[in-house]
């Protein structure tokens, strides 16, 4: 992989970074980075990278509707999350990536007496097959990358000392869900140093063991990217992200779901031709939940590293 | 074909009871030679109740005066459920003439009989044994286990019965109404059919306090495993532990249609809205008390997802015990934790389940759900608690969208397939001992309805009314014993019922008028839920619907 696909690989981390998590929960936000993680994908027939992202989710903010609510219990909830991806080439257009997560939850009420919740564990796992017919060359402005993938439940479902944690608690979601996957990219340029992305993805998820069954989720996000020089990039992108209430024996439950705007800002770094570093951040724009009350995301930052081969 | 033994036949009956039927006829052969003569003298004729279970007191010589010189005797084996019969008669033709026998006449015939018994009826097998010679063990006699026919053995009372016989060899049946030989034992049998007479033990709720006595309801102590996060984690949901009340009912914006959960305790009368309980779920109270100096410090507690709402004494004198929502559920209903030793506490079990005071019980108070309306016409000196909690929530707003007449669990709970109401459907369920019962509250009349029951050993009084939507249910046996009958009270909310005495009561079980001015109903182990709930705690309630 040369510098300017590694480039790009990064860049497209950056711009859909930390869009996606891999479950809302009861509060629609417990997530894990599982897609934005595996955003990026090898392009040219043998090529491999791997990319580990490190993301912290601060969940504490309480939404009513749109509107934020003063949250007088002192509530601290976020998720560290920690993703390990591989892509590899199949072909020049077929691609196949796959990746891992590593998952610690904490929770504490301020003004409670009784002590912080954690659980920890291995997360969900996903697969994902794409194809790529075009990419951007120094022929081509166009890039596409169609995918379908399945989100695994490897990791522990059941934590908790002895109580089953809550759902948006879990490291894992117990059940399997069926991915589509799509992004665009146009370069303005011959260099590509300027970037329009856009990326979509739906995930329908299953019922897990407790016939519990995360809403449906969508994704859209669309963002500009640039490059200075041959090293630094830097991104911004609107990331439109929608779920279904989540569902227990087959009903919806209430205060769960919604629409969310999120800005995401990010940099990249290449450090050497083969190897790169990014942070990207999550804001908050706009959101409107279901229910009367839910807590949700107050904002998230990730550090990702990138090495190809 | 004529039915004939040989004179040296003998009784034998299989099975364990053998040697207790050897017994019998050990000790009753020698008075069998002697039946014809009390069969003729003694016939005995009486008013007798009704027998529902055959008992001791059968045991008697029992025969036909229309057959006088043969009859029967009968013996019942109560705990074996099992009754053994001879009777003693004779061969179905005069023998001939010239016909001898070593020991009585050779027309003499006994048979025997067994079998088991349900309620006032026998259904026994005859036997027929030979082989034998008197007072002799050896040749041992035969009998065949298949039987020779059948006996249906009933009795009406404790002085008559009906013999349905069926010979099989002989082909022959026939009836022999039967009476007793002697009315000796029929005072016994009365004695015994009767039934058990009413003790003067109330049945007490499991209200124990349980600080030097734990107690472990039938319930159990929930498995850890059973517990399940409900989301927000422990005080997620906060608990109000400074309320403050609105006195003038007008100012209260709510709804006369929204419910309230209504306590008085002494003359302290307070509202809690269910808009505001949605929203927090436990109520750390006091009450001034006129008598005592002390406050009386309470917790209410309602649980949105079961509907139940709760009032429990402060478990000491310190007034240090609070409660708090532990973030925890069990069949979906609301998990307390106590915030002196952080012991876990199930609302519906009002019970601890966990920690270092698992197994004790609050001291119950009542409490009466109903609609604010109906609340505030019944005590327009009410208070009600302020949405000023002192928390960011908008009360207007249920939490739960749909849920409170949908069809859908939020949480597993037990028993889930007991789909005999709907879900959600708002029951007064009463639990004592093994036995529960539930009545819906759309089952009550629009005015008043009061019914006297008797659920499990408790004698209870059931008192409601869909159109004021609320429903209770107290002890009506008193402490002394006294039994009360009641009626209902219309259009005179709080009063709802009448005794036998004259008594009036209101909805908290206090009498309002009559001799027993002042004095209380005993409060039993019940409360309003939905069904779901109830039938996830109490498995098997029976509905009055």
């Amino acid at each position: 992989m040369n510098l300017r696909a590694l480039n790009t690989a990064s860049l497209a981390l950056l711009f859909f970074g930390l869009q996606t998590p891999a479950h809302a929960a009861t509060c629609s936000c417990a997530g894990v980075p599982l897609l934005a993680s595996i955003n990026t994908s090898a392009r040219e027939k043998g090529d491999l990278f791997f990319n580990y992202i490190a993301e912290f989710h601060q969940i504490s903010d309480l939404v009513s509707g749109s509107d934020d609510v003063p949250d007088e219990t002192g509530r601290d909830r976020h998720t560290y999350s920690h993703v390990i991806s591989a892509s590899y080439a199949i072909t020049d257009q077929w691609s196949v990536s796959a990746l891992l997560s590593y998952v610690k939850h904490f929770r504490k009420i301020g003004l409670s007496q009784i002590g912080e919740t954690t659980s920890s564990g291995i997360g969900d796992g996903v697969i994902l097959v794409r194809y790529s017919p075009f990419y951007i060359t120094p022929f081509s402005r166009h890039e596409l990358s169609l995918g379908l993938g399945l989100r695994l439940p490897i990791g522990d479902d059941d934590a908790g000392d002895g109580v089953i944690l809550s759902e948006d608690m879990q490291p894992s979601t117990g059940a399997v869900g069926e991915i589509l996957w799509a992004t665009y990219s146009y370069a303005f340029n011959q260099a590509a140093t300027v970037e329009f992305n856009t990326s979509a993805n739906y995930t329908f998820n299953e019922e897990n063991g407790r016939k519990y069954a995360f809403g449906n989720e969508f994704n859209f996000a669309v963002g500009m990217g640039q490059s200075i020089g041959t090293r630094f990039s830097y991104s911004a992108a609107l990331r439109y992200r929608t779920t279904r209430p989540d569902r227990r024996f087959g009903f919806e439950i209430p205060n769960t779901g919604g629409e969310w705007l999120d800005f995401v800002p990010a940099v990249s770094f290449s450090i050497t031709d083969d190897f790169s570093f990014g942070l990207a951040g999550r804001i908050p724009a706009w959101r409107n939940l279901n229910g009367a009350l839910q807590f949700t995301t107050s904002y998230a930052y990730s550090a990702s590293l990138t090495y190809a081969f | 074909m004529s039915f004939k033994t040989e004179a040296n036949d003998c009784s034998c009956i299989s099975g364990n009871i053998g040697a207790k039927i050897a017994y019998f006829f050990k000790t009753h052969l020698l008075f069998a030679l002697v039946l014809p003569f009390l069969m003729a003298t003694q016939a005995v004729k009486a008013e007798s109740p009704p027998i529902e279970t055959l008992n001791a007191g059968i045991n008697d010589a029992w025969f036909s005066p229309a057959t006088a010189g043969q009859g029967f005797f009968i013996t019942v084996y109560p705990d074996l459920g099992v009754v053994a019969l001879a009777w003693f008669t004779y061969d179905t033709e005069l023998p001939l003439p010239e016909a001898e026998a070593n020991l009585g006449n050779p027309g003499h015939r006994w048979l025997t009989a067994s079998g088991p018994f349900v309620g006032n009826t026998a259904n026994l097998t005859v036997f027929v044994s030979r082989g034998g010679e008197f007072d002799a063990a050896n040749p041992v006699p035969v009998t065949d286990p298949v039987g020779d026919g059948t006996i249906v053995l009933e009795f009406a009372d404790c002085t008559q019965g009906l013999v349905k016989y069926e010979i099989t060899s002989l082909g022959i049946s026939g009836e022999i109404p039967i009476q007793r030989v002697a009315s000796d034992n029929t005072a016994l049998c009365e004695t015994l059919a009767a039934p058990d007479p009413i003790e003067c033990t109330r049945p007490e709720p499991d209200d124990s306090h349980g600080e030097n006595d734990p107690v472990v309801i039938n319930t159990g102590i929930v498995p850890q495993s059973d517990l399940i996060e409900g989301g927000p984690g422990p005080d997620g949901i906060p608990a109000l532990t400074v309320p403050l009340f609105i006195q003038d009912a007008n100012l209260s914006s709510l709804d006369p249609s929204e419910l309230v959960v209504g306590v008085r305790i002494g003359n302290q009368i307070r509202a809690y809205p269910h808009n505001i309980l949605n929203w927090h779920e436990v109520v750390n109270d006091s009450f001034r008390l006129e008598d005592t100096p002390q406050n009386l410090r309470a917790t209410l507690s309602y649980c949105p997802l079961t509907g139940s709402a709760m009032l429990w004494e402060a478990l000491t004198t310190r007034g240090d015990i609070t409660f708090g929502t532990s973030g925890l559920l069990y069949n979906s209903n609301l998990v307390m934790y106590d915030r002196a030793t952080n012991s876990l506490w199930s609302q519906m079990m009002e019970q601890s389940i966990r920690g270092s005071r698992v197994t004790w019980i609050p001291d119950r108070l009542p409490v009466l759900e109903t609609t604010w309306g109906v609340w505030k016409d019944m005590y327009p000196e009410t208070w009600i608690l302020s949405e000023n909690t002192g928390w960011s929530r908008n009360y207007s707003l249920y939490p739960y969208g749909s849920y409170r007449t949908n069809l859908s669990l939020l949480f597993p709970v037990n028993n889930i397939d007991d789909t005999r109401l709907h879900p959600k459907e708002r029951v007064l369920g009463i639990n004592v001992g093994d036995a529960s019962k539930v009545y819906t509250i759309a089952s009550f009349p629009a005015n008043v309805g009061v019914t006297n029951e008797t659920v499990g050993d408790m004698r209870v009084v059931v008192a409601g009314s869909s159109g004021s939507n609320f429903a209770m249910v107290f002890n009506r046996e008193l402490e002394d014993c006294t039994l009360l009958e009641f009626e209902a009270v219309q259009d005179k909310l709080p009063v709802v019922m009448r005794d036998n005495e004259g008594n009036e009561w209101d909805v908290f079980g206090v009498a309002v008028s009559g001799a027993r001015t002042g004095q209380q109903l005993q409060k039993t182990n019940s409360y309003v839920a939905y069904w779901f709930s109830w039938t996830a705690f109490f498995p098997g309630a029976s509905i009055r619907q």
